[in-house]
């Protein structure tokens, strides 16, 4: 089903929006973010959607900044309805998701319980910003806005379809309204207020000798992170020392941080290193490969460099030798 | 699956696999990582999701009160639910073949944003019942404030653990085989239409394929599969 479509003129087009029902750019409503965001796209108007298990579209956005996404530039869901459930409610749960690009942008799970003092019904959501909170409902009809990060797979190149689906497996609601807000919003504040930088291994990797990688940890916001440590895991085959300084503490510009490793066997290895304050966005991490090479190959070219040298010295007396001789042979001859 | 120091007790159901599950354990002894020679077990360990944003879990459910010893380790974490998952929607995809409850186990984690580590105790979901059953069986686990964790990369997932549960309450029962146990979820899943990522993570969990008791057997490639909940 789709809902009734208001194209929009030349502002949403000169954005890169491309508008297909009830969207415009309006004000943001503020996030615990530094920057507040950007709103894309949005539903102006409330609009019914069939109340059933299913999918409405609802608009496109357009992401022509693509290459900077996820390191400068995030897209955020932001779900708003009321709803009213059927009653006498029952007993389960419904999912409500706000689809961007056929994945999950923002979803909330809707569920009604009974136990010896009768049915409650609450809301739940699940974001980066506020972590996981439960919310508690009183009767049939009640309103929920949720708004998260947009996972990676549901932004893609190019036109983004935006879609609110329901999942149940019964009938739950007597009407859903997708209210005004209902957004994709676009924001320049990355979720990590903290970067790593680690400089890849693989040249210096061999099987049994302990070596030390570097990792750069830097501040990115300005604000101070506070109780920074690092912390690393490997696979099996890699001994991991003790990381210095494990405890960055507070964090106002750079720190280097020392992490000895040692691959204990030929092949590929990987490293994940995440650095994490004491706020909700003060962590960042990195994952690295790279290949480890068992001593005596390592050394393959140089021995075999080396061979090549002597015998091509070899040759060369042999040869000098040689011509001499001929040399001698053939002025005796003359 | 692994031939049992009695064969006689071993069900019929579990013979058509021999090949497979031959095949099966070869790969995890010839192919993939190990552990120490002196320790057949895998780590256990804080496994970390997500580069951007951050949920950790440890990589094997277990016993409480103490969920942290890795003596109290019950199974490794064979399968993630991710993208749009939640514990009962994903419980929903697997009915209604497996429609029965086990025993209660806990995995620890730490979801995204989360403060504390806390334990979420799952009973699972079995496809057999009744006297001496031979199950799959597979428990799912999530932060219990919203059944899900969640990562940038990832979205909304969920963990999940498996293991056989052979002749059980009865003579010759016995249980594990994770390996073998989790691919039969695996296949069920992918006949539904789901996206399937043959053993695209990896857990530090492989176990050498062995008897650690006559009633306990331990195989695991270390991997886990990915499946999509849209």
């Amino acid at each position: 089903m789709k809902l009734p479509t208001r194209l929009l003129g030349g502002v949403l087009l000169a954005i890169g929006v491309v508008p297909v029902l009830g969207v415009s750019r309006a004000g943001a409503t503020p996030l615990a973010l530094a920057m507040s965001p950007e709103v894309i796209a949005e539903v102006t108007e409330p609009a019914s959607v069939s109340p059933a298990p299913g999918s409405t579209d609802l608009f496109e956005y357009d992401v022509s900044n693509f290459a900077e996404v996820g390191t400068k530039s995030w897209y955020l869901a932001r779900l708003r309805l009321r709803v009213t459930l059927i009653e006498p409610v029952s007993v389960g749960k419904s999912y409500l998701t706000l689809n961007s690009s056929g994945a999950a942008g923002v979803s909330v799970v809707i569920e009604t319980s009974e136990d010896g003092d009768g049915v409650t019904t609450s809301w739940n959501s699940l974001d980066y910003l506020n972590g996981g909170a439960t919310n508690v409902v009183m009767g049939p009809t009640f309103e929920l806005e949720s708004t998260n990060l947009i996972q990676r797979l549901g932004v893609r190149d190019g036109s983004n379809p935006v879609a609110f689906a329901i999942e149940a497996d019964r009938a739950v609601f007597a009407s859903v309204e997708v209210l005004t807000g209902t957004a994709i919003l676009r924001t320049g504040d990355s979720p990590q207020d903290l970067a790593i930088d680690v400089e890849n291994p693989s040249k210096n990797a061999v099987v049994g000798q302990p070596m030390t990688v570097s990792v750069v940890v830097k501040n990115l916001d300005g604000e101070p992170s506070e109780a920074v440590r690092v912390s690393v895991q490997g696979d099996p085959d890699l001994e991991i020392g003790a990381i210095s300084p494990a405890m960055v503490g507070r964090l106002t510009s750079t720190q280097v941080v020392s992490i000895p490793i040692r691959p204990m066997t030929a092949g590929q290895h990987s490293l994940v290193i995440s650095a994490r304050g004491s706020a909700y966005n003060d962590q960042a991490g990195a994952r690295i490969s790279f290949i480890a090479y068992e001593k005596e190959a390592r050394d393959l070219p140089v021995v075999a460099f080396g061979g090549a040298l002597v015998l091509g010295g070899g040759l060369m007396v042999t040869q000098g030798v040689r011509n001499r001789s001929k040399h001698r042979l053939s002025r005796s001859r003359v | 699956m692994p031939s049992h120091s009695n064969p006689s007790t071993r069900p019929p159901i579990l013979g058509r696999c021999v090949v497979f599950c031959f095949a099966l354990v070869s790969l995890t002894m010839v192919g993939l990582p190990s552990a120490s020679a002196s320790d057949p077990h895998g780590t256990f360990t804080v496994i970390e999701f997500g580069i951007t944003t951050h949920s950790q879990f440890l990589n094997y459910d277990s016993t409480g009160p103490n969920n942290y010893l890795r003596t109290n380790a019950d199974w490794p974490v064979t399968t993630v639910f991710a993208q749009n998952a939640e514990v009962d929607k994903v419980k929903d995809i697997l009915r209604p073949q497996y429609h029965s409850l086990g025993g209660v186990i806990g995995l620890p984690l730490l979801r995204e944003n989360g403060s504390s580590w806390t334990t979420d105790t799952d009973r699972g979901m079995k496809n057999n019942s009744g006297t001496c059953p031979t199950n799959q069986h597979m428990r799912i686990y999530a932060d219990s404030t919203n059944d899900r964790l969640w990562t940038y990369e990832d979205g909304y997932f969920v963990l999940g653990t498996a293991h056989w549960d052979v002749y059980e309450d009865c003579a010759g029962s016995w249980f594990g085989s994770s390996e073998s146990a989790a691919n039969f979820f695996h296949q069920l899943v992918a006949s539904k239409g789901y996206t399937t990522y043959y053993d695209i993570r990896y857990m530090m969990n492989y176990e050498a394929p062995r008897w650690e008791t006559t009633a306990r057997y331990w195989d695991s490639d270390g991997y886990a599969t990915q499946i999509q909940v849209p």
